[in-house]
């Protein structure tokens, strides 16, 4: 009798305390940065503060193979409610939720235009963008000073004959052991294709390869006389130990291409003066596109809590601003006002890299977002590894890196 | 006629009849017992060895992507026949890649047969301290390949390594440990040999105690030189601990993958870029090309199978 009465009582207590809808979200997450676990803890958190009966089922996953692992996810019929991610392979967009209908068609008119476009699929909205990131040029302000060679303002910049000549003589004013440190990353060399006006696939559908070769390996041939003329040697031979960001934020290199997620560690670290751009250009100013998604799956049982969430996350300021604030992310979304990282160094280099955001052609994010890309960039890599260690000429890796182009847009379906 | 026949024969009361009646009595479930046993191996055996074996040479027949997703048409196996392997040999990078595999195993697998013999023969003998000194020879083999990549990566670092650094201390330049293909490839099989021989040290230290003294005192006995008494009594009675570390270690290095691309990533260019990793790059970065992955599987898993006849022969011959 005990033991029924107890059993009611908690049977009764449970039930009071259920909410009336409660949903259990499964999230499926990568990292950015070490701070980024806490970050996206703190998002949940206040969002389940807001909607209580929303709680939410956090899984951490490494980056690396994350579009295998959803393929794994789908096949085991196991896929979660939503996720981050950078692109929408094909074989994974029969399984995502289309947005416009719960959103609006306008839905994707406040996001940085480019970034947007990727997340479109004819008439359907498959992604929710979350932030973008930027390629660009980091200075060593403090070597320019020392060395008596005035930096450009953004709007002016300089092109990669001036910037080269104005570097290798920093470095040899200054006493810095190199002039420029690159990072080891097809998409930070595919840039520089961008700003000599050359890019992968047309703009908007059909897609058709429109790399121009001759133009193509030009720019490679110039690339690979920098990696021997102002980078450190083998640096991108890809077998070598060098660190580029160890190199730069060490003060021992007078550039360092690279992008804005690298701006809260070097308030953190760098001991000299340094500043965002202005990136150099060759017929063109451009950076890169690039960032975050948030993707649902139509397999959720839990869709609508699933989109309220991810219409919130990436649309509310508040929520953007608690999410990019203190990774010293750019937002994907245009109306959140400018936002304060509490840093003055980082946060100047953030408006620098997002003014040359907004000054990129258009094909400076749909190359990124195209999902065919995602086959060509490992054989891009190894390409231009050949090339750059003179095991291919430069005609020869623009051969097989359109060959790959065209192969991946026939394997995608595109 | 065979000792067991003469034996019954020559015991009173049983007769051979008899004596076979005895065994075709026994019961089955006394029978089945052994293969009871063999079961629990077997199964694992099949599940994780067999299998997947079978199935990854069936898969080589197709066009597929590595992850077959039900919504996704452009993943599902479509039946291609032979083409996967008419496609294999009619590229000259896979060709490429497998000479630059074989050249890597002709080099390393004698060198590290060579460097563990010569550490078994000066630490087989008991010592002050021989334990500990065997210890420290065999420990990089303890440590995962991935992380001794790492390690030397760092000391043979062009602009930063400590290899180069201690050259500059005596104003000798730079040398491109990893920076030159040539240079890398010899880099690869230092390493490997480095992380390998202190087990196959073991192994010839296992066989070097199962030669015995006797022919060793009976040699000196005779005035027999040094050189001598290793060509004529150790070598050839080393000659099964030297067959296995030969075919165990042809195996591995025929495998080698996380130590090159930690140590090298494959660099400079695609110059050590061997047989595993361009089997992982072709099912896992290059869009439904999981067939193609099977069938340089299959490539491999000949050329292993070969190896493993060859040890087993040579093993029933030494029987």
């Amino acid at each position: 009798m005990k033991t029924f009465v107890y059993g009611s009582l908690l049977a009764a207590g449970l039930l009071a305390g259920a909410p009336a809808h409660a949903a259990e979200l499964k999230v499926m997450w990568y990292l950015g940065t070490d701070a980024e676990e806490q970050v996206i803890k703190d998002v949940l958190a206040a969002y389940t503060k807001l909607h209580p009966e929303t709680t939410f089922n956090l899984q951490i996953v490494p980056y690396d193979d994350i579009d295998n692992r959803f393929a794994q996810l789908a096949a085991a019929g196991t896929l979660p409610d939503l996720s981050k991610t950078s692109s929408m392979r094909p074989f994974i967009r029969p399984y995502l939720t289309d947005f416009a209908p719960v959103f609006g068609k306008d839905y994707l008119k406040d996001f940085v235009p480019g970034w947007a476009a990727g997340a479109k699929l004819g008439d359907q909205i498959i992604a929710a963008p979350l932030q973008v990131t930027a390629t660009g040029m980091l200075i060593n302000k403090a070597a320019f000073e020392k060395a008596g060679v005035a930096i450009p303002d953004i709007k002016t910049s300089w092109t990669w004959d001036e910037f080269l000549a104005k570097t290798k003589q920093v470095a040899e004013k200054a006493g810095v052991r190199y002039p420029l440190v690159w990072d080891v990353s097809q998409s930070r060399w595919l840039t520089m294709q961008f700003q000599f006006g050359n890019h992968i696939y047309t703009e908007e559908e059909p897609y058709k390869v429109v790399f121009d070769h001759d133009k193509a390996t030009a720019v490679l041939d110039k690339f690979i006389g920098i990696t021997k003329t102002h980078m450190p040697p083998g640096l991108w031979s890809g077998s070598s130990s060098d660190n580029p960001k160890q190199l730069f934020t060490s003060g021992q290199a007078v550039a360092w291409m690279s992008g804005n997620w690298q701006a809260g560690g070097l308030a953190q670290n760098a001991s000299f003066d340094w500043q965002a751009g202005p990136t150099p250009y060759g017929t063109v100013k451009s950076s890169m596109v690039g960032g975050d998604y948030v993707i649902g799956f139509n397999t959720s049982e839990h869709a609508d809590e699933a989109n309220a969430f991810i219409k919130w996350l990436s649309t509310d300021p508040k929520a953007q601003e608690l999410y990019t604030k203190p990774l010293m992310y750019i937002p994907a979304n245009l109306k959140v006002p400018p936002i304060d990282y509490g840093n003055a160094k980082a946060s100047a280099a953030l408006q620098a890299f997002k003014e040359e955001l907004a000054a990129s052609p258009n094909y400076a994010a749909t190359d990124q977002a195209n999902p065919a890309m995602q086959y060509v960039w490992g054989p891009m890599r190894q390409t231009l590894f050949q090339a750059t260690t003179g095991q291919i000429s430069s005609s020869q890796a623009i051969d097989q890196i359109i060959k790959t182009a065209q192969e991946s847009l026939t394997e995608t379906g595109q | 006629m065979s000792s067991i026949q003469s034996t019954i024969e020559a015991t009173p009361g049983i007769t051979p009849a008899s004596a076979g009646r005895s065994i075709g009595n026994t019961p089955w479930s006394k029978r089945l017992f052994p293969y009871l046993l063999l079961t629990p191996t077997v199964g694992l055996l099949a599940i994780f060895t067999l299998y997947p074996l079978v199935q990854g040479l069936w898969m080589s027949f197709f066009k597929r992507g590595i992850v077959v997703v039900e919504r996704a048409p452009a993943t599902w196996p479509k039946f291609v026949g032979i083409d996967n392997y008419i496609r294999l040999f009619n590229d000259p990078e896979f060709f490429n890649t497998l000479a630059k595999t074989v050249g890597f195993v002709v080099i390393a697998v004698p060198a590290v047969t060579a460097v563990s013999l010569g550490l078994a023969l000066l630490l087989k003998n008991r010592f002050y301290g021989v334990g500990a000194v065997r210890a420290v020879v065999f420990f990089p083999s303890m440590i995962s390949l991935l992380i001794t990549g790492v390690v030397w990566k760092w000391l043979f670092g062009l602009n930063s390594g400590l290899m180069n650094y201690l050259l500059s201390l005596l104003d000798i330049a730079p040398v491109p440990w990893l920076d030159n293909g040539t240079m890398a490839q010899i880099a690869v099989v230092i390493v490997w040999v480095w992380a390998s021989a202190g087990f196959y040290m073991m192994i010839f230290i296992a066989g070097l105690t199962t030669i015995s003294e006797d022919l060793y005192e009976a040699a000196r006995v005779d005035a027999a030189s040094n050189w001598r008494i290793f060509s004529r009594i150790t070598l050839p009675l080393l000659k099964p601990s030297i067959s296995l570390v030969v075919i165990l270690s042809s195996v591995e290095a025929f495998k080698v993958y996380e130590l090159v691309v930690s140590l090298t990533g494959g660099g400079p260019g695609r110059s050590t870029v061997y047989l595993i990793q361009t089997i992982y790059e072709t099912a896992f970065t290059k869009a439904n090309q999981a067939g193609v992955a099977a069938a340089q599987s299959a490539v491999l898993f000949l050329i292993l199978l070969v190896l493993t006849a060859i040890q087993l022969r040579i093993s029933k011959e030494k029987a």
